[in-house]
């Protein structure tokens, strides 16, 4: 028998078109953010609420990942930005968004006054993890009656994190969600991702989710 | 749960490097925070190789263990259990991940 090397990851394709949607951004003067979290832990409202306090929302458009529907995306048009919904498949289709899937979905959108792009990526911590869209930065949401044992069980996605935005802090009084057992756990995976407490209910927090997406584009825009 | 695409791409790869081959065996390499089961690599490999080139391919999988590096000090370490970012020598958390991640083709054998 023969044996032939081939050496190479399967996931440099992906890697490859990510890395060349990130210097299209670039040379756009665009800033893509990317959040992941698991079904259920408001990532929509919170891009609502955030695009909501923006002054000028044709300067936003915002990906929306879902494998069904086009829910998510029909809330967040209502807050008149430029938004795509990518269907991954109706029979259970992928877990995930790929780098591919996004260089698609911003084919279908006029960019020319776009400076933020927000890709909602598939709810699920496992998997949207190991795939690179194309963002800058990646974000990832736990709500409150989640867990604080979370970034343990799901340390990839939580490594992967740039901010994590801790929401639905409103329901701590009824959760048993120790904050410093969660920042333990974090801190295990991640020692450097800034922490961010918001309430998608009442609004909490959600300036600072906005500010410190400005700091990122300034940072960069520096560069 | 994305294990088939996964395969798929595997097969796409191999094609393209070596075509019109019979694969008799496929070496991967596997991290162990890669987020890919093992388990459902083998599974999803054994349905969508009917009918490729991979066909009587048997799958073969190393396990890669999580390696970091403190950025401060530069001590090494593979972790055991779990997946904690903590330099096994001084008090930093600054530490890099070397191996783990890996999700990747090592080579094929054929026939001669």
């Amino acid at each position: 028998m023969n044996k032939i090397k081939i050496l190479t990851s399967v996931l440099k394709a992906n890697d490859q078109l990510a890395g060349s949607t990130r210097e299209w951004f670039n040379g756009k003067g665009i800033t893509a953010f990317n959040m992941m979290s698991s079904p259920g832990s408001g990532k929509t409202t919170i891009i609502e609420s955030i695009v909501g306090t923006m002054k000028d929302r044709s300067s936003v458009a915002v990906l929306e990942g879902d494998i069904e529907t086009t829910l998510d995306s029909e809330r967040i048009s209502k807050k008149k930005v430029k938004v795509v919904s990518i269907n991954t498949g109706p029979f259970g289709g992928d877990c995930h968004l790929e780098a591919s899937w996004i260089r698609t979905a911003l084919g279908e959108l006029d960019l020319k006054k776009v400076k933020t792009v927000i890709i909602e990526n598939i709810g699920n911590l496992v998997c949207p993890a190991e795939f690179d869209t194309g963002s800058h930065r990646n974000i990832v949401v736990l709500s409150v009656p989640e867990g604080d044992d979370k970034p343990a069980k799901y340390p990839l996605a939580f490594n992967k994190a740039d901010l994590v935005i801790l929401n639905k802090i409103d329901l701590l009084p009824y959760v048993d969600f120790d904050k410093k057992t969660f920042l333990k756990n974090l801190r295990s995976v991640n020692p450097k991702a800034k922490v961010i407490e918001t309430s998608g209910k009442t609004g909490s927090g959600i300036h600072k989710v906005s500010e410190w997406m400005d700091a990122q584009r300034m940072t960069r825009r520096k560069k | 749960m994305h294990e088939l695409s996964i395969v798929m791409n595997i097969f796409d790869i191999i094609t393209e490097k070596v075509p019109d081959k019979k694969i008799r065996a496929l070496k991967m390499a596997v991290g162990d925070i890669s987020g890919v089961s093992v388990e459902a690599l083998r599974f999803s490999f054994d349905i969508a190789k009917k009918g490729t080139a991979l066909e009587d391919a048997e799958l073969k999988i190393k396990r890669v263990k999580v390696s970091v590096r403190c950025r401060k000090c530069g001590a090494g370490a593979v972790l055991k259990d779990r997946f904690v970012l903590q330099c096994p020598e001084c008090p930093s958390r600054d530490v890099e991940i070397v191996k783990g991640r890996e999700l990747n083709i090592e080579y094929v054998e054929v026939n001669d």
